[in-house]
């Protein structure tokens, strides 16, 4: 090893984000107008999203998890104050991310001509991927 | 890119991504990585010692054959 770098993960591309909702195997919706969020309370929120997470999806003290568009494309995730600490949806957040930064690397592997082996590891839930030309 | 070396790719359970280039010393590795970039924010990049050890033992070979 010569060189390492750390990246925090956003939701730079809209494709990659629909893809790691599906490989997250929760249900979402798709809107092409934002929607509103709905709160635990079966409120309807201010907040509006592109795709949404409904919070039967989620617990039963969940609000609706967002991601919304923001200018210049990208997705910001849309955490209401108590979902913070909400460890279902912190969990659900984190899978959605760790699943769109899967899809970026095998996409980029493929553009580069890299073949690419993954490991889990259940103990910690990280992923391990080796890419060789 | 092929046959350059290889990557090792950590995704933590959060979603943060950690990359090394493995396989490839000095400053040929130092752009290796930039492709990881355009996943989001870089918040470390170093080089390992690994780069500086290689780098000393190209060194020596170049002065032993200066002085033949």
């Amino acid at each position: 090893m010569s060189k390492y770098r750390e990246i925090k993960t956003e939701f730079r591309e809209e494709a990659l984000l629909r893809q790691a909702l599906q490989a997250s195997g929760v249900p979402f919706e798709e809107h092409t107008a934002p929607a509103h969020l709905v709160g635990y309370m079966g409120d309807e929120r201010p907040e509006v999203a592109q795709f949404i997470i409904r919070r039967r999806n989620l617990g039963s003290m969940s609000n609706d998890l967002g991601f919304a568009r923001q200018e210049g494309g990208t997705y910001a995730a849309i955490v209401s104050d108590y979902d913070q600490y909400n460890r279902q949806s912190q969990g659900r957040l984190a899978r959605v991310k760790q699943e769109y930064a899967r899809a970026f690397v095998h996409r980029e592997a493929r553009r580069r001509g890299l073949r690419v082996t993954e490991q889990r590891d259940a103990r910690t839930g990280a992923v391990h991927l080796t890419l060789r030309g | 890119m092929a046959g350059k070396g290889s990557f090792e790719i950590t995704i933590d359970a959060e979603g943060n991504i950690a990359g090394e280039v493995q396989e490839v010393s000095g400053p040929g590795c130092e752009r290796l990585l930039d492709w990881l970039n355009e996943a989001g924010q870089v918040t470390l990049d170093r080089r390992t010692p690994d780069y500086y050890r290689r780098e000393q033992t190209v060194d020596r070979r170049q002065q032993a054959g200066g002085r033949r």
